[in-house]
């Protein structure tokens, strides 16, 4: 199947997006189906399949599949609440091209929605919940080891144990992601971010500092996923060429390190190979990135350096405006806004469209990822406007 | 030799810390050390698994500090470390010592102190 695509974007919507208390995850996900729909310029009842995404650490209540209902939507063919943590967004994507290829489903909607910001409760404490890192049940809320944030501070911690990397070069990162952000209408940080002021931010898990963290907003994010043969009367046309993932087996023991090799490299692997592209063909790549350090290995695992060596690629400016890998041109998680899968990926289709406006780059071959849990979840799509990447 | 834990005793693990010792799990047949993780054994597959002592010896992979307080039993600052067990398995617990003097590699040892168990470094 390498140079046919399997299926394409043929519709990308937005609720609204915002860091204060408003309205229920049940209807931003509707506002945003409805602009989705919308934006394909077709009605809401062309719509034949609904795949559901909400945070994992929302009940399934708050995004039941009676949105169904809400939207008015008729008989469907396809209609589920899709769960893989963080690489939810790509894993919908993916069964959703799954299905439209084989004739299941001809225009499947796909919809992430959060709404982490509450009254009075800050993002911190919405997401210090215990990830399970050891095995052993329980202790890591029991020695107090909270949240997200120290999960990824490990991998920040051991990087910089095994490659000698430096506060710095986190810096970079979160200063790549500020840069791209300022020519981004819909990011949310936009103010200059200078190494000092990264410096100066406040330690939320050593090595991690506030601005290593992602910016979570109140919002909803849809994709209307349809047949090729459709997408190539669409202006412009997003066609999926390559999807992968990858989930961890890596244990931990030994000399393992669970911390990189987490099944990015086998998402990438198997999306490139399905494209029939590489590394070397990527234009611009769209990590699901909630720490600068997952970034940074995310560049290794996606094959753009050689382990150890991400945080040097980063620090030589190669994923900032004008390097040679534009790497989350929305400003990602950190300055764009931090909504789960659906970050990475909106910014890959407004790139694969040309719709950048002042941050548009080359956009011939798109990597745009998921990431989920503390790394050991992953998805890849390769997107491009051309039908054909022979 | 302490008594054995019970082979079903799925909490062996706080078994063990309550009488001072560090267990990691084993497989009964072919006496492989797993990971925390492992319900069965990696090695030969078997379902029976049983808690055995530890030496207490690892290796400091690295060490995170929690810098903000989410409840009041445990207020913030203070550290918890990565460590590699002398038998193989890593383990995340609390750490006694300095975040900006720990280093990877550093040999360190489980202590039980006052009724806490925590990592400490130790000389090589």
């Amino acid at each position: 199947m390498t140079g046919h695509p399997i299926a394409a974007i043929t519709g990308l919507g937005f609720s609204a997006l915002s860091r204060k208390p408003g309205s229920s995850v049940r209807r931003l996900a509707c506002d945003a189906v409805r602009d989705a729909a919308a934006d394909g310029g077709l009605p809401l009842s062309s719509i034949d399949g609904l795949l559901l995404n909400r945070s994992p650490i929302e009940p399934f209540e708050t995004l039941p599949l009676s949105v169904r209902r809400d939207l008015g939507l008729g008989d469907l063919r396809l209609l589920a609440s899709i769960e893989g943590e963080g690489s939810s967004v790509v894993q919908m994507i993916q069964y959703a091209a799954l299905a439209i290829q084989a004739g299941m489903a001809e225009r499947v909607a796909c919809v992430f929605a959060d709404a982490p910001i509450t009254a009075n409760v800050n993002a911190g404490k919405t997401f210090a919940i215990a990830l399970p890192i050891t095995g052993i049940e329980d202790w890591e809320s029991e020695i107090g080891f909270l949240g997200a944030a120290p999960a990824f501070a490990l991998v920040a911690a051991r990087y910089m144990a095994l490659y000698g990397a430096t506060p710095e070069d986190f810096g970079n990162w979160a200063i790549a992601e500020r840069q791209w952000a300022m020519l981004n209408p819909r990011a949310f940080l936009k103010k200059p971010l200078s190494m000092d002021d990264y410096l100066a931010s406040r330690p939320i898990a050593r090595p991690l500092r506030m601005l290593d963290c992602a910016y979570p907003v109140n919002g909803a994010v849809a994709f209307i996923v349809g047949k090729v043969e459709v997408a190539a009367a669409a202006r412009p046309p997003v066609y999926i060429h390559g999807m992968g993932q990858g989930h961890s087996g890596c244990p931990a023991f030994s000399d393992h390190e669970p911390e990189f090799d987490n099944g990015a490299a086998m998402a990438g692997r198997i999306a490139y190979a399905m494209a029939g592209v590489g590394p070397v063909d990527v234009s611009s790549a769209q990590f699901y990135a909630p720490f600068s350090c997952a970034g940074i290995v995310a560049l290794e695992n996606y094959g753009f350096c050689k382990r150890g060596e991400g945080a040097g690629f980063v620090s030589a400016g190669n994923i900032a405006p004008g390097g040679t890998l534009p790497v989350n041109t929305g400003g990602g998680m950190l300055s764009g806004f931090y909504l789960q899968g659906a970050t990475s990926i909106c910014e890959a289709v407004i790139q694969t469209r040309g719709e950048g406006g002042q941050r548009q780059v080359t956009n011939d071959v798109v990597l745009a990822t998921g990431l989920g849990g503390r790394q050991e979840h992953h998805g890849a799509l390769i997107l491009s406007p051309h039908a054909s990447l022979t | 030799m302490s008594n054995p834990i019970a082979t079903d005793e799925p909490d062996g693990f706080r078994v063990g810390l309550a009488r001072g010792e560090l267990m990691v799990m084993s497989c009964s047949p072919c006496e492989a050390v797993l990971d925390y993780s492992a319900r069965y054994c990696t090695v030969c597959g078997s379902p029976e698994i049983r808690w055995r002592k530890a030496s207490g010896k690892a290796e400091l992979r690295c060490v995170v500090e929690m810098s903000v307080s989410y409840t009041l039993e445990l207020p913030a600052p203070f550290l918890i470390a990565s460590v590699k067990l002398e038998e193989g398995p890593h383990l995340l617990a609390p750490y006694i010592g300095f975040w900006e003097s720990a280093y990877g590699g550093q040999p360190v040892a489980a202590q039980f102190e006052n009724g806490g168990f925590h990592f400490r470094s130790v000389a090589a």
